[in-house]
């Protein structure tokens, strides 16, 4: 009976799949962007544009040629001739999001990579992991990342909870007739991850391999500059024989032998940097994901025992006031800090703390990421960012925490972030204020295509209008 | 320069206390009659009042002034709330909570009628204070979803110095759980919902045999005096009617069992306390039999057959449940983020006042208590929260909570706990 059941589960399971592989070519049709013809421009003519956090909304006219922002225009502005309008009626028009961690296009859980309170697993070395050799393209997640209001992801590899967790590599969301992931690619190697939790075998396994390298650069210095003091020294000698006069004449030095032609070697193939010493070149940018107070006090205490210092992004939970103290206190070390939107709670106490606040109180930034590494997760941030501001962040500070500080974090903020000229054309559209809580997302805009419309099922298909 | 120094002090002492003073005069703290002025008095069910005052006397709503004249004052006794630019809103009403104690899930059972969580209790514990900070201030305590039938559940306040303060209902409801938590993993009884709905249907059957009995003996159509059974003696008030039997159930398939057990067979007045995933397909059914539905926690489906995002309260009101409600099943989502299911329903396509209602007077109305409970009018329970602004905005907080006309939660006096 129970075989029958399930049977009968298959069955139906097997025909909603076959309705929405019939639906889908049609979904994808009304979702396929109206591509601008090359060198065509298209002004896009809204009533509120937020060109960047912090800047009031006012009317505005966004020139768009070839995927990038040529102009924002005031409100009123002459449209340049030739150009296609599009009217955004009604609409709040946002920096498409970014989103400098995540793991979203792997794992569509809860708990999937990009989390920042996820807890680091074994202090394992994967710094050759790139973000863009876990991404498979044959996965629908891609096209409806857009479906979110956002239009960047710093892709961090699949499995990212080791000490050297991989390589970030930042994309956009698919338009869906690309064929290789690298097209998605907007940076391949953004940022070199780190994990580190408490315990003696993290303390150990950092020893092993970050302070190796950096005594290795160390070590490569020391020899370079003895290379060069020897090298000095020789010519110096050189230089103090050949000034001293002669007492016999030299037999001419015999002819060198002839030399043997060379087989022709294959060219040698360009060797991949190693990204922990670019770390500590200071070539790579660092993105530290420490969770707990115990696991940031073992982290500390390693990280001052490295013969060389470099600054990096920290990815964290909620903490108490005297943890976000003590992390203040490594401005230096520390360049911003990436949280999700929630409430943290003194232990042993009823007492919330607002992390962001405290944090953005001592002029640190802070990039928010969603409190779930799903889409509906990224759907739903403006919802729990309203709730940040209801708890003391302010209102663009809640903005740049999805736009402009992730987008500055992740080395990209000449291109996306912001509504500027030369960045790229990503935008999102809102019926309202974002931060309201009840705004619906209108539209969104990756390289000046439209990815997302209002959702068609229950925004059309309802036969009466959701607001 | 001292003396400069000084004055500058005394200005900002004055500004500072003036900032920090409390909303009504300190002296009130133990009256009760108040007068709530200004701000906008939503009442839910009669519209929206601007610039009133609500007088409120011995724990009830006494009246509510539209239109005061500008030289009024408050009634000698009368305790004055100065709620200018506030909102003033009926306390919420939660209907599937687990935080007034603990220890909510005995699982030797599969069935246990006899089961009540009165005796769980705590009072003013912190979780409570959390909800009150959100604007709850009723919640029906129920037992958790372990087995097909948890026990029965209390109607409370959240604020109370003690349980008889705090006692609204007791039986407040029946839980039963249909299905998708009570499944055993042992093998034994109560694996398959062939086994649970044989559970349910015959512990039903039996509490309506017994309740039979003893409508008969009572009207005196037998001689023969039935036995009391303290495991079935709830299910007297619940074959009356007297509470409803609220029902952990979701999807298309549990709902079906649910309507055709519960309601159709047994004829239970039925609350649907979860009704997520697919259950809104049934919608159409679900009204015609007058089931009131409190969606929650999902609040949303990504619909694998049509594609995009559903609202799951909208598409049940779409579906003919106008009275359609939230809830939290508090702790899984915190209680005091109640108005933020809410709002996310009216983002996801239900109206604002369907969705306030649906938190307010309708969630009442489900258990029977809405003369008492659940909307701002004259005669019901002054349960008052004084929001900063539109409750359905998360950037909006309590300021300040009354429970039975008396102030629960003050941020004037205590810190912002939400």
């Amino acid at each position: 009976m129970r075989l029958k059941m399930y049977q009968d589960q298959d069955n139906r399971e097997r025909g909603r799949a076959r309705i929405v592989r019939l639906l889908l070519p049609a979904l994808l049709a009304f979702l396929s962007p109206a591509v601008a013809a090359d060198g065509e421009v298209v002004a896009y003519r809204a009533g509120k544009i937020i060109r960047s956090a912090g800047e009031a909304a006012a009317a505005g006219i966004l020139i768009v040629r070839d995927g990038k922002i040529e102009d924002v225009l005031a409100g009123g502005a002459k449209i340049p001739e030739g150009a296609k309008v599009v009217e955004l009626p009604g609409a709040v028009v946002l920096p498409g999001l970014v989103n400098p961690l995540s793991g979203i296009s792997q794992v569509n859980f809860t708990s999937g990579p990009g989390r920042a309170s996820q807890s680091n697993s074994s202090p394992s070395d994967g710094r050759k992991a790139v973000g863009l050799s876990s991404l498979n393209l044959k996965h629908e997640v891609y096209r409806r990342l857009g479906r979110t209001g956002y239009t960047t992801f710093a892709v961090v590899p699949n499995d990212t909870r080791g000490l050297i967790a991989g390589q970030a590599s930042v994309i956009r969301p698919a338009l869906g007739k690309e064929k290789e992931p690298g097209e998605l690619v907007l940076e391949k190697s953004a940022y070199l991850l780190l994990g580190f939790s408490s315990g003696k075998a993290w303390y150990d396994a950092g020893l092993r391999y970050l302070k190796k390298a950096a005594d290795d650069i160390l070590k490569e210095k020391a020899a370079k500059k003895k290379a060069e003091e020897d090298a000095r020294k020789k010519a110096e000698e050189a230089k103090k024989k050949a000034s001293q006069p002669s007492t016999g004449e030299k037999k001419p030095a015999p002819a060198p032998p002839a030399a043997k032609p060379a087989a022709a070697k294959p060219p040698a193939k360009p060797k991949v940097p190693d990204p922990l010493v670019q770390l500590f070149k200071g070539e790579k940018k660092a993105f530290v994901r420490v969770t707990s107070p115990a696991a940031l006090a073992h982290f500390f205490a390693f990280f001052d025992k490295l013969p060389i210092k470099f600054q990096f992004v920290l990815v964290t939970g909620p903490q108490p006031p005297e943890i976000v103290e003590m992390l203040i206190e490594r401005r230096k070390q520390i360049t911003a800090v990436i949280l999700e939107p929630r409430m943290g709670r003194i232990p042993e106490t009823s007492i919330y703390v607002n992390t962001a606040r405290l944090f953005l109180r001592s002029g640190m930034p802070v990039a928010f990421v969603p409190l779930r590494d799903t889409i509906d997760g990224h759907r739903e941030i403006f919802f729990q960012l309203a709730a940040m501001v209801k708890s003391g962040v302010l209102p663009h500070e809640a903005l740049a925490g999805v736009t402009s500080v992730p987008a500055d974090v992740v080395g990209l903020g000449a291109k996306v972030g912001s509504l500027k000229k030369g960045g790229l054309a990503n935008f999102a559209c809102y019926d309202r204020d974002p931060l309201s809580g009840t705004a619906r997302l209108l539209s969104v805009y990756v390289e000046g295509r439209k990815v997302f419309e209002d959702d068609p099922s229950t925004g059309k298909l309802s036969g009466e209008a959701i607001r | 320069m001292q003396m400069n120094r000084s004055w500058k002090a005394a200005i900002l002492l004055l500004a500072v206390s003036f900032l920090a003073r409390p909303l009504y005069c300190e002296d009130g703290a133990a009256a009760q009659r108040w007068a709530i002025r200004g701000g906008k008095i939503v009442t839910v069910t009669k519209g929206a009042v601007e610039g009133g005052v609500l007088l409120v006397s011995d724990g009830r709503i006494e009246k509510i002034i539209a239109a005061p004249a500008s030289d009024w004052k408050p009634p000698k006794g009368y305790q004055l709330i100065d709620a200018s630019g506030r909102w003033i809103v009926p306390g919420f009403v939660e209907l599937h909570s687990h935080i007034a104690g603990g220890d909510l899930n005995d699982m030797v059972y599969s069935v246990n009628p006899g089961f009540r969580t009165l005796d769980n209790i705590m009072p003013r514990n912190a979780l409570l204070k959390r909800a009150l900070a959100g604007g709850v201030t009723t919640a029906l305590f129920i037992p958790g979803s372990g087995t097909n039938m948890g026990g029965f559940g209390t109607l409370i306040k959240t604020a109370g110095k003690d349980l008889s303060e705090m006692l609204l209902r007791f039986p407040g409801a029946l839980k039963i759980a249909q299905g998708g938590n009570p499944e055993r993993r042992g093998g034994d009884l109560g694996y398959s919902r062939i086994g649970m709905n044989w559970l349910i249907r015959n512990a039903l059957k039996e509490g309506q045999l017994y309740t039979k009995a003893w409508d008969a003996w009572e009207a005196d159509k037998t001689k023969k005096k039935p036995v009391k059974n303290p495991r079935l003696e709830m299910f007297r008030g619940l074959f009356h009617k007297e509470y409803p039997v609220v029902v952990h159930t979701q999807g298309y398939h549990l709902i079906l069992s649910t309507l055709r057990i519960l309601h159709d067979e047994m004829g239970l007045w039925v609350v649907i306390d979860h009704g997520t995933f697919d259950g809104f397909e049934l919608a159409p059914e679900v009204a015609k039999r007058g089931i009131q539905v409190m969606n929650g926690p999902r609040e949303f489906r990504w619909d694998t057959r049509r594609g995009g995002f559903r609202g799951l309260a909208y598409e049940w009101y779409r579906g003919g449940i106008k009275t359609v409600g939230v809830n939290t099943d508090a702790p899984v989502v915190p209680a005091e983020e109640l108005i933020y299911q809410a709002a996310m329903a009216v983002r996801l396509g239900l109206k604002e006042d369907v969705a306030l209602a649906g938190i307010t007077i309708h969630a009442a109305r489900a258990l029977g208590m809405e003369k008492r409970i659940g909307s701002l009018e004259a005669g019901k329970d002054a349960d008052i929260v004084i929001w900063t602004g539109d409750p359905l905005d998360p950037r909006q907080s309590v300021v300040l909570t009354m429970v039975n006309g008396k102030i629960a939660y003050d941020t004037s006096k205590e810190p912002q706990r939400f």
